[in-house]
């Protein structure tokens, strides 16, 4: 189980989260917010390449930050801009954050050319990245976000230059880890959530605003999809504000 | 050790494997002094022969054996002048230099010359003494004269420093000595022994450390740029964001900072082994000098430490290799920190510049009459342990602090 | 047309101005350093030349036998001057023989030297009050010592900052906007342009600073600056010999100092041209950087290990580098290399690589109109 209590976050005057509460369990979390309400910020925080400045993020009840690589070693991160060595192939590059992870080389060896085929890359894990396409490199991405047989796997806008076919792929991908693995997914596109997300989280106003299944949020927002309670809940505050 | 060899096969690219050879190609072709065989190099060649008769040290009674041997070669000189030039009135070496230093005007050389060949033919004589002596039939005769003579004069020259740093004569540089140093000069000159290796030779211990001198600046250029890109490189690619938010996190900067050193210790062994076998095994046997020891008749040109000349190689090798590595260290700490290639390179170039000059600065600063025992291990320590204590500084911080690339 | 944006680029990066505050900075730790020497003697021969009276100050006696002094040195540098025999001596301690051909155009060089020589000497040039340049060696501080420094931060300074400007776009993952624009890849030569704009800004900061804390270090007269280069008393020790600055042309010490710096910064330029045509062909800015700094280092290297004799190493003396070595002998004969003791070498050395980098950039410009951008 993932805690997140009562995590706060500032930059210089800016806050950009306050008093966060969520808990994590086996499942498919969907994060879906406006531009710069905080999504990217918090994964951050949960991902460990940013520090809270109040509360605590907790893994299995202890501080993640103390648990350190041992509680990295169970998460897998698929960053917004996801970073590569253009002159290496998939498998070097994946065997290179396997051993970054800990992983035996036989097992990343033999889990690298399975997670290829099951992106739909096993013919091309022996080519050069420069000459991929940006939905290629995604797909490495979110191979390398499994490449560690995570408890953990976040995603940040995963599906960001994949096909509409590459796209079910993935939310196949998604449903089956969602049943034995914390799955987080930050993203705009709202039928990716509406598809496979059990829990959705709304941030607003740098708090957790909603916390739900999806149905209750329809119910809540008098909303017949997503994408109208999304429209509910945000912009009929601005249209109140304004 | 899996992910330093990772990181340590991300520097040795063929790029920078290319990179580093044409470098290295332009500085051989620069100082290649040392591959042909000039004649300076012969004047070691002197040096091995005395070890081979004496031993490392010359002692009074060998010195009296090699002043024999010179007598002989002056006389053999003074025969080859009366066949060759006794027509002129030319009979001896002695003649010759007189004729030498009329020809530069030292004054009373010069009268006594004009007085005795006439001044319009000085320049005359001079050059037919030039041409038998340098280039003719006594050339061979002639070099080993003026070898044999740097070692007579170095070891008559002993008692003129003991008697200097009695004076505390300022000419010598002896005004400001202390009692130790004074002991230090009077107990190795009035010992009257000379080290083969003492004397001005092109396997003088100086010598070696002027020729290294050029090699080092070529180990701290690659130590200085070699570094700078893969650190930015990560930043700029997105990679790091990765790297910080596996298993290892920010530890793997301790990996990229191994490979960095790893890789600076490599060239500089290459490029010292190099040098090293360039320089010493040409097939002139110059390796039977190794063991000569630096302090033995060496008057002002003292060491803090008795060391052998082996012992002076490898300390300037040691030297090298640890400013190397520091620099190596700051380089990567400013790479951490740069967000783009342009302030990573902008900084490494003067870094490389200063500590070119400190450490040649070093080379001249473990001389007992001229400077402070403390002196050398100050310059040597205190920037090394400043860029350590900011390496670790900073490498702990970043373990608290906020990645926000 | 989009030169002011770019330039901009560069004028707010924060590294333009440091460099060039470090550069200024160590500049004038340089002259300082080499001018340590009491300045007093000079202030006594500046009071003399005005006043025509030796001043009380005078403790080193320059000003007591100054005319006598000068007389000498017209004597020893002009009047028994005889430059055949001069250059037969330097040939034969420095250079190799040459071919005919080669023979010819030097010998040609030195009847325009006689003229030259004579020319001094009959209008008086050869007499014009200095300070004694065996004692003071201002030239070698100035041009020998600083400007050769100056001129290698400055190809640092350019090629750092081209490369930076060039690669900008690609940094910052703006290439797929900008080189997509109507504008498109011809973007290339305004950031050409504005890069070495940029290089004669920090060139012409760097050398004024360093002419005026010079200037201010001597305590000068006009008269002195106004002074010929070619004065017999301004004669220094060049190298193994010493023997009068012959320019081509008559010089003020002024009028020489204005030419010299207005020269380096077009090496400067020629320096953030060079590093542009090679953007066109390397991978970022670093690869960028690296390769010219070879280039220049193996322009340095190159000339000392090929024989003169063959063509490559006939054309290799007439590089950028060679010319940046020997700026102290800049618009005057060089003795050490009678290739180089040409009328106008330093100036047809800088128009002509502005002119081959020029001509190479044409077909790399048009292999990157056409190259992929990823």
């Amino acid at each position: 189980m993932l805690e997140i209590k009562n995590v706060s976050k500032a930059f210089k005057d800016f806050t950009v989260l306050e008093d966060i509460n969520l808990t994590f369990e086996n499942g498919v979390y969907g994060m879906l917010s406006p531009n710069g309400a905080g999504k990217t910020t918090l994964i951050k925080m949960i991902v460990t390449l940013l520090m809270p400045d109040e509360g605590e993020i907790l893994w299995n009840g202890e501080n993640i930050s103390i648990l350190g690589g041992r509680y990295r070693e169970v998460v897998g991160y698929l960053p917004q801009k996801f970073g590569y060595y253009r002159d290496d192939t998939p498998t070097q590059f994946l065997t290179y954050i396997a051993a970054l992870n800990g992983v035996d080389s036989d097992v990343a060896k033999e889990r690298c050319g399975k997670l290829l085929e099951r992106v739909g890359l096993g013919d091309v894990k022996n080519k050069k990245m420069k000459k991929f396409s940006g939905g290629m490199v995604q797909r490495v991405g979110i191979a390398n976000a499994l490449m560690n047989d995570p408890k953990i796997v976040i995603f940040d806008e995963p599906t960001a230059g994949l096909d509409p076919m590459e796209r079910v792929r993935f939310r196949n991908i998604l449903a089956e880890l969602g049943k034995t693995k914390i799955v987080i997914l930050s993203t705009h596109i709202v039928s990716d959530i509406e598809n496979i997300a059990n829990t959705v989280v709304m941030i607003k106003d740098h708090r957790v605003h909603i916390c739900d299944t999806i149905d209750n949020i329809l119910r809540q927002t008098n909303a017949d999809n997503l994408e109208s309670a999304f429209m509910n809940v945000y912009e009929a505050d601005t249209l109140i504000n304004s | 050790m899996k992910i330093l060899f990772f990181e340590i096969r991300r520097y040795l690219r063929p790029v920078t494997l290319a990179i580093v050879c044409v470098l290295t190609g332009f500085w051989i072709l620069m100082h290649n002094s040392y591959y042909t065989k000039s004649p300076y190099r012969d004047w070691g060649l002197l040096s091995v022969e005395y070890q081979k008769r004496f031993g490392n040290v010359i002692d009074v009674d060998e010195f009296e054996i090699i002043k024999q041997d010179y007598a002989d070669l002056c006389a053999e000189i003074d025969r080859a002048f009366e066949k060759y030039m006794g027509e002129y009135d030319v009979h001896s070496l002695d003649d010759f230099r007189l004729l030498e230093n009329a020809s530069f005007h030292i004054e009373e050389d010069y009268r006594t010359a004009a007085e005795r060949w006439g001044s319009e033919n000085i320049e005359e004589l001079y050059q037919k003494c030039l041409d038998i002596y340098f280039d003719g039939p006594m050339e061979t005769q002639s070099d080993r004269e003026q070898k044999i003579g740097y070692f007579i004069y170095d070891f008559e020259s002993l008692d003129e420093a003991a008697e200097a740093a009695r004076a505390n004569d300022p000419d010598w540089g002896y005004d400001k000595l202390t009692d130790y140093q004074k002991n230090r000069i009077l107990e190795d000159c009035q010992r009257h022994e000379l080290s083969i290796i003492s004397v001005l030779s092109s396997y003088s211990y100086t010598e070696f450390r002027d020729g290294f001198k050029q090699y080092s600046v070529l180990i701290y250029i690659i130590c200085a740029f070699i570094g700078v890109p893969f650190l930015v490189n990560n930043k700029v690619t997105g990679t790091q964001t990765i790297q910080f938010a596996s298993k290892r996190g920010k530890n793997i900067l301790k990996n990229q900072l191994g490979a960095a050193l790893t890789v600076s210790a490599i060239f500089n062994i290459i490029i010292d082994a190099f040098f090293y076998i360039v320089y010493f095994y040409n097939g002139d046997e110059i390796h039977y000098l190794l063991n000569c020891p630096i302090n033995v008749g060496a008057a002002g040109n003292q060491l803090w430490i008795n060391m052998t000349y082996f012992q002076y190689v490898l300390l300037i090798f040691a030297k090298v290799m640890l400013l190397s590595l520091a620099l190596t260290c700051a380089i990567f700490i400013v790479s951490y920190f740069s967000k783009n290639y342009i302030v990573a390179t902008a900084i490494a170039v003067p870094s490389f510049m200063l500590v070119s000059t400190l450490s040649e600065h070093l080379d001249y600063h473990f001389n007992l009459v001229f400077n402070y025992a403390w002196e050398y291990p100050l310059m040597l320590f205190a920037p090394i342990a400043a860029i350590v204590a900011v390496t670790i500084i900073v490498m702990r911080r970043t373990w608290r602090t906020d990645y926000l690339y | 047309m989009f030169f002011k944006n770019e330039i901009r680029k560069i004028l707010r990066f924060p590294l333009f101005w440091i460099i060039t505050a470090v550069c200024v900075g160590f500049n004038a730790f340089i002259i300082t350093s080499n001018m340590s020497y009491e300045r007093v003697g000079i202030k006594a021969i500046n009071s003399y030349a005005k006043t025509g009276n030796v001043p009380a100050f005078d403790k080193y006696g320059f000003c007591e036998n100054y005319d006598q002094v000068k007389q000498t040195a017209y004597d020893d540098y002009y009047k028994n001057f005889d430059i055949w025999e001069f250059k037969e001596n330097c040939e034969s301690m420095f250079v190799k023989k040459n071919s005919e051909a080669a023979q010819k155009v030097i010998d040609n060089n030195y009847k325009i030297l006689e003229q030259r020589i004579n020319q001094i000497k009959s209008n008086g040039e050869a007499l014009d009050e200095y300070y004694p340049g065996t004692t003071y060696s201002l030239h070698y501080v100035l041009y020998g010592n600083t400007f050769t420094i100056m001129l290698f931060e400055l190809a640092v300074i350019a090629i750092l900052m081209t490369s930076y400007l060039m690669k900008y776009e690609e940094f910052y993952s703006t290439h797929h906007t900008v080189y997509t624009s109507k504008s498109g890849r011809t973007i290339v030569f305004s950031k050409a342009l504005a890069a070495a704009a940029a290089s004669a800004i920090a060139a012409a900061i760097i050398i004024f600073t360093a002419a005026a804390y010079f200037l201010i270090l001597i305590p000068q007269s006009t008269d002195f600056l106004k002074s010929s280069v070619s004065a017999a008393m301004a004669t220094e020790q060049r190298g193994l010999v010493t023997y009068p600055f012959i320019t081509w042309q008559k010089m003020s010490q002024f009028g020489y100092l204005v030419r010299v710096s207005l020269l380096s910064i077009c090496y400067a330029v020629i320096a953030s041209m060079i590093t542009f045509v090679i953007s066109f062909i390397s991978k970022n800015a670093y690869i960028n950087a690296v390769v010219t700094a070879m280039l220049y280092f193996s322009f340095i290297v190159l000339p000392y290990v090929l024989p003169r004799n063959n063509l490559l190493g006939f054309a290799l003396m007439f590089t950028p580098t060679g010319s940046m070595l020997s700026v102290s002998n800049w618009f005057m004969e060089y003795i050490f290399n009678p290739f180089m003791s040409y009328p106008g070498y330093e100036t047809y050395v800088c128009l002509g690589y502005m002119l081959i980098s020029a001509l190479i950039s044409i077909p790399l410009w048009k292999y990157f109109k056409v190259k992929n951008i990823d």
